[in-house]
């Protein structure tokens, strides 16, 4: 028979599971005031003994790390893809800024920024000039004040629609897009030089500091997941074709026959944009709507489709069926590897 | 086998010391299967059988048991005799009457049905955090720590296993699915 260490281990899973439920009838059956404010209190000092987030509102907790952050990134975090720092705030001319959270995929930097400010009547904060490096000064991305952007290891950068969290405090989230294929880096050096403060009395000021922050990247991040999904079938109008979904992003790239003509696509593209693809999911012979696509590039003859909403920790079936407006025409992608 | 040992020589610090009554109590209660038993249930339900005892065992710890030996062979006989009905074996009463004693014992069958269950669907790696938490008391802090992960990752694992227990708690049934 087993060894007692074996017997010993379901004996404790069989234990830890009898715990939680008594400890969630305890949470659930007591409603009156008296045993809430009890409840509470024991949570409490749970929360400060254990340093854990009440688990109900886990969920709404792990949403609010990046603000205005798609199903695809809330995925990556739920499963952990997050890289939580915990320094405190760097100040400089009365304000402050800290480096929250970070997640890196082949395709995305995303990092969120608190702010701590002194005065009152602080309506908005922006970055002016910034400038992202790796630790061999390799540039991922660089703003400055004449709105001049130099890309780097990034193409591009989005900055989140800042959050209030209190008449003092701020939280915002930039989104760096990353070209495929970079160099490794396994540090980042982010370094603000100059900040737009915009007033609830629509007064702007341009506040000049140095916040600098050295991070080294978390090794979450080297095990990233990915699924490939390749052009099954023929088509008339794509010649091969492939997917790839990231923790963040979903990229499909379809390489035409040489008879049609890319421009074509890109005018009537163009036209209309939020409708140029539309993915969907095949399970048991349905057809399960995924998304819509955000974005597309076209180069010479590959035409490379971008799903914003879809990442590599959402439920992916095996069978996906890319609908291509322009050509009226669907084709089949079939999922390559394991999760 | 009826020798005055009680509980409590096995309560430390206010909880069952599970190694050392395991490493005790093992090789009788595994006579015990084996003789009541024979080849009539298969390994895995025999290994059942163990754990579930001493789990019986935990749940009544509070109990003031002064023989220890007798009780404990009062619970896995209750349970061999559950899992040979399970099984549709047919059982000699006789082999279980000096035991009619224990068969007001609270066996906790329900509980151990739906614990059951949890564990079919939780993955080894959800066991190890839901139990360093819950068992072994440890913070979250203390838990990203050892496994080399983020607190934020154990917050958000715990949550998960969590709901899943709590998904498989709600089904309900007797005898689960």
């Amino acid at each position: 028979m087993e060894d007692n260490n074996i017997i010993k281990e379901k004996v404790i899973s069989k234990i830890s599971i009898s715990k939680f439920k008594e400890e969630n009838k305890v949470i659930q059956k007591k409603k009156s005031y008296k045993y809430m404010k009890y409840a509470m209190a024991a949570c409490i000092c749970l929360m400060f003994s254990t340093g854990i987030v009440f688990a109900k509102d886990i969920e709404s907790y792990i949403k609010k790390i990046f603000n205005n952050s798609t199903e695809a990134i809330d995925s990556a975090v739920e499963e952990g893809y997050v890289q939580e720092l915990k320094d405190d705030f760097t100040y400089d001319n009365g304000l402050g800024i800290k480096v929250d959270n970070i997640l890196l995929d082949d395709v995305n930097l995303i990092f969120s920024l608190s702010y701590r400010v002194e005065e009152n009547n602080i309506e908005s904060i922006s970055i002016n000039h910034f400038s992202i490096y790796t630790e061999n000064e390799e540039r991922i991305y660089q703003c400055d004040g004449t709105n001049q952007a130099y890309v780097g290891i990034a193409r591009g950068m989005q900055q989140a629609t800042l959050e209030k969290i209190s008449e003092k405090n701020f939280k915002n989230t930039m989104i760096l897009n990353l070209w495929e294929n970079r160099n490794e880096f396994s540090e980042l050096n982010i370094k603000i030089t100059n900040l737009n403060i915009m007033y609830s009395d629509g007064n702007l000021k341009s506040l000049d500091g140095n916040w600098e922050f050295n991070i080294k990247i978390s090794d979450t991040f080297k095990q990233s997941n990915e699924i490939n999904y390749v052009f099954d079938g023929e088509n008339e109008y794509i010649k091969s074709g492939y997917a790839t979904i990231y923790p963040t992003k979903m990229i499909v790239k379809l390489e035409l026959f040489e008879d049609y003509d890319i421009n074509q696509i890109v005018d009537i593209a163009l036209e209309d944009l939020s409708q140029y693809g539309m993915l969907f999911s095949l399970k048991n012979n349905e057809r399960i709507f995924k998304h819509t696509n955000f974005d597309y590039i076209a180069d010479n003859k590959e035409l490379i489709i971008i799903f914003e909403n879809i990442g590599s920790y959402m439920e992916m079936e095996d069978e996906l069926e890319l609908s291509l407006k322009t050509y009226n025409t669907k084709i089949l992608l079939k999922r390559q590897n394991n999760k | 086998m009826n020798n005055l040992k009680e509980l409590k020589s096995y309560i430390n610090e206010g909880e069952v010391d599970l190694d050392k009554i395991i490493n005790d109590f093992s090789p009788y209660i595994r006579k015990i299967i084996n003789n009541m038993v024979g080849e009539n249930l298969s390994y895995e339900d025999k290994e059942e059988i163990l754990a579930d005892t001493f789990f019986v065992l935990w749940k009544n710890q509070t109990k003031n048991i002064i023989y220890l030996d007798s009780y404990i062979a009062g619970i896995t006989r209750n349970l061999i005799k559950e899992k040979l009905n399970k099984r549709n074996i047919t059982y000699n009463i006789e082999d279980y009457e000096n035991f009619i004693s224990y068969s007001n014992m609270d066996m906790f069958l329900e509980e151990r049905i739906e614990i059951e269950r949890c564990l079919k669907i939780l993955k080894r790696k959800e066991l190890e955090i839901f139990n360093m938490f819950y068992y072994y008391s440890k913070s979250t802090k203390e838990i990203s720590y050892e496994l080399g992960i983020s607190e934020m990752n154990v917050c958000t694992k715990l949550s998960r296993i969590r709901k899943k227990i709590k998904k498989e708690f709600s089904k309900g049934g007797h005898y689960g699915r």
